[in-house]
């Protein structure tokens, strides 16, 4: 593929159908620090959701004999009040963080996605709802309100199950207004273009016009913010959790793992307790914003060398 | 060809625009006819109405315009048509070619998908006969392999190219009437020639329509068959092509055909018409090229003057060199 497939098909050669995706990949894996992202990323998920199948820990729970033991052979990272082991816990608050990040992620970008494209696609009385909900929302600062509606849950005495979901519900409830605005500002900017007037001119009806015009369009800047929100999503959900407002034990979260430098015992005298899940935010938090960068690279049509 | 009834007939029609300044009367009372199988251009320079023309004809203005009048489009008055009416006719039986092909493609679908969008919307066929029919239609705007441009991306293809899509787009549906919008003033030059000579062959075999909107009198003198000019707003003269061209009337229309380099003659300066379109904004009732005409007479700045033909032809021109009750007064 030595020649661009523009001169390709004038030439009269045969090219094969290139997509605009496989030009995205091409650029993602020149990204060496994005890809370095994706490869933590994995290493974390693998951590997660696998690791646990290796842990000899995973059906004894709590152990009297074995509390607050420092990191040791058999417990590689030790134990802690209850004896449970700290290296399997880190593995089964992964799946939970992860699973709140993403999950919440999904629901934000589904809401706002769509809020988004309706509110700059339609314009008029139905922009002026969906935008001025977005702004009240937006103008309630995000922590204090996540605060008030844990508040509320833990009034309503939700089983410890059932919260993760609700605090995805909750973190999206917070995230979506500023989706909407993205998409809101870009949909705008592509409705005016040329070709959208041509698909009027050819007398398309707006559903084929915006699943099959507008939509394609969004999409990079969906993957991008999407991505980008995940890490936003697995902090706050530790923030949550740390204050005990957002998944509680017995299941365990990053977040409430680190609850525990709140003692000041623990702090001081059994910093493997509180370093690992603090390390594990942190390295997937990175990790997730050096992937949504690097997306954002090679997927931005502005920066195509067209 | 003038005994049969139109199939496009605009009558007075007028597009004002609310601007800061008043009321920006882009389009002005105008009227003219298009017949079957007839190509007719609308000319003039920038910002004289054309586009906007169009576009009224089209219903492709804004809300915060005005359009007043009649178009007639095979009987229907199209300015009367429902929104959902209105998007059933577009692309079906009127179609539209713009001026840039590049952008008015979408950039990540393919020109395949492009096409048999149109088809699928318009007409019951299936995805299989669409992609067909697609095929069909990218060989009869002479492209070879259409295997493969069916399912290349727009910024893979050569501008000529996509103006050959575009066309292909816009007569997928078989319409009996395209507006074509300066189809060829984005293209070099040779592609130029060829683009007007598809789509002039196109018409002939289709029996369709074409209203060509361009400033270029080449294309004009090419394809036309007969002539609308127009000047802030207004249509200052019409009539066939071949009067057009031998025997102009109102001194803007002779101004356009001085001012249009001639191949193998090298003056030292080409003519300009001097001066500019007037501001559109509270025109007083007047020739509105009376401060820019070497004819320019008293009456010219008082009274506005009319479309009419001196005999019974249809060479009407709207002039007051013509009206001779009042020169000779």
């Amino acid at each position: 593929m030595a020649y661009s497939s523009n001169e390709m098909i004038q030439s009269g050669h045969t090219v094969q159908k290139s997509s605009l995706w496989k030009e995205v990949l091409k650029r993602f894996l020149k990204r060496k620090m994005a890809i370095a992202g994706l490869l933590i990323l994995l290493l974390v998920f693998l951590f997660s959701f696998v690791g646990p199948f290796f842990s000899p820990y995973m059906t004894a729970g709590t152990n009297s004999q074995a509390i607050h033991q420092a990191p040791n052979l058999s417990h590689w990272l030790g134990t802690d009040h209850l004896g449970r082991d700290v290296l399997t816990r880190l593995m089964l608050a992964g799946r939970i963080s992860l699973t709140v990040g993403i999950g919440a992620m999904f629901l934000a970008v589904t809401i706002g996605g769509i809020l988004g494209i309706l509110a700059g696609y339609y314009g008029g009385i139905i922009d002026q709802i969906v935008m001025r909900i977005a702004d009240i929302l937006m103008t309630l600062p995000g922590l204090p309100l996540l605060f008030i509606m844990a508040a509320i849950m833990s009034e309503w005495q939700v089983p410890a199950e059932q919260r993760l979901y609700i605090v995805m519900i909750m973190l999206s409830l917070v995230n979506w207004p500023s989706l909407a605005r993205l998409i809101r500002s870009q949909v705008l900017s592509l409705r005016e273009r040329e070709f959208m007037v041509a698909t009027e001119v050819l007398g398309l009806r707006d559903k084929r016009k915006v699943l099959n015009h507008l939509l394609p369009n969004v999409v990079p800047l969906l993957i991008v913010t999407a991505t980008l929100s995940v890490g936003g999503a697995i902090l706050s959900e530790s923030v949550l959790s740390f204050f005990g407002l957002g998944v509680v034990p017995p299941t365990a979260s990053w977040g409430n793992m680190i609850n525990t430098a709140n003692t000041l015992i623990d702090f001081t005298n059994r910093p493997w307790l509180w370093i690992p899940p603090g390390v594990a935010i942190f390295i997937t938090v990175i990790a997730v914003n050096l992937l949504g960068d690097g997306l954002r690279d090679s997927i931005d049509p502005n920066m195509k060398g067209r | 060809m003038a005994q049969q009834e139109p199939l496009l007939s605009v009558h007075q029609l007028k597009a004002h625009f609310q601007s800061e300044d008043g009321l920006v009367k882009a389009v002005d009372g105008i009227n003219f006819d298009v017949y079957q199988g007839e190509t007719v251009c609308i000319v003039g320079e920038s910002g004289c109405g054309k586009s906007v023309t169009a576009m009224s004809i089209m219903g492709l203005l804004p809300d915060t315009s005005k359009v007043e009048g009649e178009i007639n489009l095979a009987g229907k008055d199209l300015t009367k048509l429902s929104k959902g009416n209105m998007r059933r006719i577009r692309g079906n039986e009127l179609s539209m070619i713009f001026q840039e092909p590049m952008t008015s493609l979408n950039p990540v679908m393919t020109i395949g998908e492009q096409m048999t969008e149109v088809l699928l919307e318009h007409q019951a066929i299936s995805k299989k006969q669409a992609t067909k029919k697609s095929l069909e239609l990218i060989k009869m705007v002479g492209i070879g392999r259409g295997e493969q441009i069916i399912k290349s991306y727009p910024h893979q293809l050569s501008g000529g190219m996509l103006q050959r899509v575009m066309i292909a787009i816009a007569l997928a549906c078989d319409p009996k009437m395209l507006i074509a919008d300066e189809p060829t003033t984005a293209l070099d030059v040779t592609i130029q020639a060829q683009v007007l000579n598809l789509l002039q062959d196109l018409k002939e075999e289709t029996n369709m329509s074409m209203l060509l909107i361009t400033h270029d009198l080449g294309v004009v003198a090419e394809v036309a068959d007969r002539v609308v000019v127009m000047y802030a707003g207004k249509v200052v003269e019409q009539g066939t092509v071949e009067e057009i061209f031998a025997n102009p009337k109102h001194p803007y229309t002779k101004g356009l055909l001085q001012a249009k380099p001639v191949l193998g003659s090298r003056k030292k300066k080409l003519y300009t018409i001097p001066g500019q379109v007037p501001k559109l904004v509270d025109l007083k009732p007047s020739c509105y090229f009376a401060d820019r005409c070497e004819h320019c007479m008293k009456i010219c700045t008082q009274q506005t003057p009319e479309l009419k033909s001196d005999d019974s032809s249809e060479h009407k021109v709207a002039c007051w060199l013509y009206e001779n009750e009042v020169v000779h007064k």
